[in-house]
């Protein structure tokens, strides 16, 4: 007997290591994700401004007729940016762009700009201005200063002269965990002026109107007007990478990346509940038939049907939903809802019902067939009629299986992949509040975009970082639902025991 | 008492009329019932019918058992669909001593403790985590820590994990079916309890485990976001062989040849992709179709 | 069953191999279906050679490439300065071999009469600030714009290069594939879309417009001559990287496709060749 025991001591070992590697899939999933989320964090936060002097009055916008002072497109404009990542100090591009000489700007623009790479404002070099000043990758902790030159040419005729300043292209001061200033540090010999401190993120954009100041000589060109934009950091990294993931903005490949991914876990959301809306009311009813009143010959022939639909792959479901379901679905709403396109969020979630329907029946069914024979009987012999006895015994009785079952066709949902990358349109802004245009509207989900950029991250970098915490949250929050459908359907347990 | 002042008795003409529109509420419900459970079926059977009618003009011999050529744009999808058998043959290797190991520890073992519970919780949460986090898990761990590189191996093990949970389940459950008079009798003839489980509740939930597993690999070898991030390869102009070299390559395989297809438009024209998509759905179909078989045969033995 | 299994891995294995060669490329989407041709027919004349393409992204061949698992490293853009520095840090020094051209083309629907529009004007349409044909010279129509999806390097390469970093428009929507742009923009008449040229060449329904790079400045066309002068504003190398300078059977793969013959192949799959 003994014996017998030590012999089947491995078979028993390998039971109770087996029910522990299911323990240690969970808990390496989790830290595995959260492991590699950790290279979010590392994120430098990237921050640029440009200025530009103007003369007082600008001339209208060749296209719009509008005044737009939009500095990115101005070709003599200076950016003053730091922390780009992956940027080490000037690059080959920027340092081809030095600070304009009096004989370069003769005819072609009244004002120049430029700044020192290495910033002491005493032993300027002359050589060593560029318009553009690219500071090496810091994290967010760490500020820095740089110094703005600026002058006019001899060409140049008014009183006055604007500087004026804007972020660079897709930089938001809002987003970013500085305190930008930009100060006056030495106004000309001969200018009157008082000293100024202006706050860049709140006045993100905006002008300046100075006395006009001539540089006569090339040299002169550093002695006129010296501004210095300062940035302190007023969030550590951590938080500062926290309240960006929980932002509204989602566009990491920009130079100022932006890592929002509430419009992601938003946009999952609606399409996994409007994909519910549709399948779970035609899912149960289906799943009533099944149960409550189909036959047992129809049964047996319908069951295998359903279920083969829960065999399809879902890339086969996403392929035909795109050469099937999207044309259609244009020309039927190309008219009321000014589709002109048929990967949108309506199409991504009507298949996606689709792919929840065997779900939801088969669960439903069991729920539904859960419910005691007794209980069928009783009310019949009350004299209930059929509809009656399901929709006053059968369905309250399965009430709590029923919403296991929506909660796990919920997390079904949300977890789905290739059927919203084929379908969902891809662009991740967030859902409009007006609900039509919504639908007809193309949108991104958490995974597909998962799936579709991992390809094009730089391992282990920030947007890499991100991409893990975005699956991070996708576990999480389907872990949560997971397990509430799995204790609401436990309670059911006392019915059919 | 409360008083019943106000409260008008219905006439028996009234209650008749009333069962009547009873009785015909309800045989409206059920005839709604009927429509909806008959259209669900026809809709399925007709998607299902499409994708055969897109994708049989593909089919032939050559196109099973060809590799692509001219750009992906003619021959077959034969390299795809052995990198589809490969992994899940190979995920089914890995899963299977696991997950049924698992299934017995949940369904003898465990018991009521608080680590069953934990285990049992595990396994649910398992099932319903999106294959992108598999994928992603595996792309973590089996890619970049383990083999720095996609690979046939890195692709087996994520999908194991993926079809992990439904094996564990299935199992449990297939042994939970079992009849308690059988364990009884097993144990009243002196066995311990590792032999009744041994010789008597596995042969009997053979059936059962089978099924589930088959359909869990079945449903692995078609997921594409796993794959795609552990395992695929798009061409290769090398012979195809069987060694252990190819453990440490990437292989490619249906689900990521039509992902790929999908990414790359038009380059790989529709029939084949449509092809694909029917070979695809038709290696799933068939695996499901051997399951009922051997479920249905291991059926006929039992006598309980 | 186990010997159902046993059978079914002799049918899917086959014999073992004679030990071949094998040179893996790994990389760029953008890239993807030029390798495979290349692939294919370099293998058709060095049977002794197996090449092995793999997609995923640049940055997949790139990570690849620092940690020492593929042969050729293919990517749409230029590896980052920290990226070289990683795999230096790994013990491989990245070599940069430029395969082919590519000159992105702007297109539109037939119907539409704009024939051309100069670089800001673009911008202005995908960052969002020019929403209808009428504000370019066109019909009253309001705009589609169409983008490649973020997966691919030509999405990057062209909001580097265009929009000069801006954030897409509200409504810009981002398709999977070139082919896919080319398919839309045919079928919806105000739409606009961008891509690798040698795919819209011959199609139906689209046109490709000619692009002045600045105000005031002629529009030029993305023809082959216009690319390779780099008088066309919109364009960019593909590369291969190696560790080194490339050696045995992965020269003798770099070096056929840099020859004629594999530089012929370049333009049947929408880029240009190098000569």
């Amino acid at each position: 007997m003994k014996r017998n025991r030590l012999r089947e001591l491995p078979a028993v070992a390998l039971v109770y290591f087996s029910g522990a590697l299911i323990l240690l899939v969970v808990v390496a999933i989790f830290y595995y994700l959260a492991h590699e989320a950790r290279y979010a964090f590392d994120r430098p936060f990237p921050y640029g401004y440009r200025f530009s002097l103007q003369p007082p009055v600008l001339e209208p916008d060749p296209y719009t007729g509008e005044i737009v002072d939009d500095l990115t497109v101005d070709p003599n404009a200076s950016l003053l940016a730091a922390n780009f990542e992956g940027e080490d100090g000037v690059d080959d591009k920027e340092q081809s762009a030095p600070m304009p000489t009096l004989a370069e700007l003769e005819g072609y623009h009244p004002f120049g700009t430029g700044s020192a790479v290495i910033a002491t404002l005493e032993d300027v070099n002359l050589d060593g201005l560029y318009r553009d000043n690219w500071k090496k990758a810091k994290p967010a902790s760490q500020g820095d200063s740089f110094y703005l030159f600026a002058f006019a040419t001899p060409e140049y005729d008014k009183p006055t002269m604007k500087l004026a300043w804007g972020p660079d292209a897709a930089f938001s001061a809002k987003d970013c965990p500085y305190d930008i200033r930009l100060r006056l540090v030495r106004a000309p010999e001969g200018v009157e002026l008082d000293p100024f401190d202006i706050d860049l993120v709140k006045h993100e954009q905006g002008a300046i109107e100075l006395p006009a100041w001539i540089a006569k000589t090339d040299a002169d060109r550093t002695s006129g007007y010296v501004f210095e934009m300062i940035a302190t950091p007023t969030k550590s990294n951590f938080v500062a990478t926290i309240i960006g993931f929980f932002k509204t903005d989602w566009a990491p490949t920009l130079q100022y990346p932006r890592y929002g991914f509430v419009p992601l876990l938003l946009s999952t959301m609606l399409m996994s509940f409007v994909a519910l809306l549709i399948a779970v009311p035609i899912g149960l009813a289906c799943a009533t038939y099944l149960a409550e009143i189909a036959p047992v010959r129809v049964r047996e022939w319908l069951k295998p049907i359903i279920e083969m639909l829960a065999s399809i792959p879902t890339v086969v479901l996403g392929y035909f939903g795109l050469m099937i379901v999207a044309p259609g679905i244009v020309k039927v709403f190309s008219e009321s809802l000014g589709m002109t396109s048929g990967r949108s969020f309506v199409t991504a979630s009507l298949v996606l019902a689709f792919l929840l329907l065997p779900t939801i029946i088969s669960i439903g069914e069991d729920a539904l067939r859960a419910v005691p024979n007794l209980m069928r009987e009783g009310a019949s012999a009350l004299g209930f009629t059929t509809r009656e006895t399901i929709k006053k015994v059968v369905m309250p009785t399965a009430r709590a299986g029923i919403v296991a079952t929506v909660l796990l066709g919920f997390a079904r949902a949300i977890g789905e992949t290739m059927i919203i990358w084929i379908l969902s349109g891809g662009t991740a802004v967030m859902p409009s509040a007006n609900p039509i245009k919504t639908l007809a509207a193309p949108t991104r989900g958490m995974t597909d975009t998962i799936a579709i950029e991992m390809g094009n991250v730089e391992f282990e970098g920030a947007h890499y970082g991100h991409l893990f915490m975005i699956g991070l949250a996708l576990f999480l929050v389907t872990l949560v639902i997971n397990l509430a459908g799995y204790a609401y359907g436990r309670k059911r347990k006392w019915l059919a025991s | 008492m409360a008083s019943i002042v106000g409260v008008k008795f219905p006439t028996p003409d009234q209650v008749a009329g009333r069962d009547r529109l009873r009785k015909r509420a309800s045989l409206a419900y059920e005839g709604w019932l009927w429509i909806i459970g008959i259209t669900i079926s026809i809709a399925i059977l007709a998607l299902i019918l499409t994708i055969a009618a897109k994708g049989l003009p593909a089919m032939s011999w050559e196109f099973l058992s060809a590799a692509p050529k001219e750009g992906m744009k003619e021959g077959g999808i034969w390299p795809m669909l052995r990198g589809s058998i490969l992994l899940m043959a190979g995920t089914l290797i890995i899963v299977l001593p696991v997950g049924v190991f698992g299934g017995i520890f949940l369904s003898e073992y465990a018991g009521t403790s608080r680590f069953a519970y934990t285990v049992r919780a595990c396994v649910v949460a398992l099932a319903g985590t999106p294959s992108v986090i598999y994928g992603l898990f595996g792309l973590a761990v089996f890619v970049l820590l383990l083999t720095k590189h996609t690979s046939l191996v890195a692709g087996w093990l994520t999908l194991a994990m993926f079809a992990l949970p439904v094996i564990v389940l299935t199992t449990e459950s297939a042994i939970k079916s079992v009849p308690e008079s059988f364990v009884e009798a097993g144990v009243s003839l002196g066995m311990s309890k590792w032999q009744v489980i041994r010789r008597v509740v596995l042969p009997s939930a053979i059936p059962g485990i089978v099924t589930g597993v088959v359909l869990s690999t079945g449903r692995a070898a078609g997921e594409a976001p796993p794959i795609l991030l552990t395992a695929g390869i798009y061409y290769s102009t090398a012979q195809l062989s069987f060694d252990f070299e190819m453990l440490k390559k990437p292989v490619a395989n249906l689900p990521y040849h039509l992902a790929e297809g999908y990414r790359q438009g038009s380059v790989i024209p529709e029939k084949i992709i449509w092809g694909t998509c029917l070979t695809l759905m038709l290696l799933v179909l068939l695996i499901n179709l051997a399951a009922i078989i051997v479920r249905a045969k291991a059926r006929r033995k039992q006598t309980w | 069953m186990t010997a159902a299994l046993i059978a079914t891995l002799a049918i899917v294995g086959g014999a073992p191999s004679p030990a071949l060669g094998t040179v893996a490329v790994k990389g760029s989407d953008s890239m993807l279906i030029l390798n495979q041709r290349w692939a294919e027919a370099f293998g058709k004349k060095h049977p002794g050679t197996a090449i092995e393409v793999t997609g995923g992204g640049s940055s997949i061949g790139i990570n690849a490439f620092i940690n020492g698992v593929t042969d050729i490293c293919a990517a749409s853009r230029p590896m980052r300065k920290s990226e070289i520095d990683r795999a230096r840090s790994r013990g491989a020094i990245a070599v940069e071999t430029p395969a082919a051209l590519d000159g992105l083309a702007v297109i539109v629907n037939t119907s539409n009469p704009v024939n051309s529009l100069t670089m800001d004007q673009i911008r202005r349409i995908y960052i969002g600030q020019i929403n209808n044909w009428s504000q370019v010279g066109g019909p009253n129509q309001s705009i589609v714009v169409l983008s490649r999806d973020s997966n691919s390097g030509t999405y990057g390469f062209f909001q580097e290069k265009v929009l000069k970093n801006q954030n897409w428009g509200r409504g810009v929507r981002f398709m999977p594939s070139t082919a896919e742009e080319a398919r839309e923009t045919a079928r919806t008449p105000g739409a606009i879309a961008y891509g690798g040229v040698a795919y819209f060449k011959g199609r139906d329904g689209i046109k490709i417009i000619g692009i002045a790079p600045a105000e005031g400045k002629p529009p030029v066309l993305p023809t082959e001559a216009n690319v390779r002068n780099k008088s066309y504003p919109i364009w960019r190398y593909l590369y291969f990287y190696t560790n080194g300078r490339p050696r045995g059977e992965t020269k003798t793969f770099i070096d056929w496709c840099l020859s004629t013959e594999g530089q012929s192949l370049v333009e049947q799959v929408g880029y240009y060749g190098l000569k």
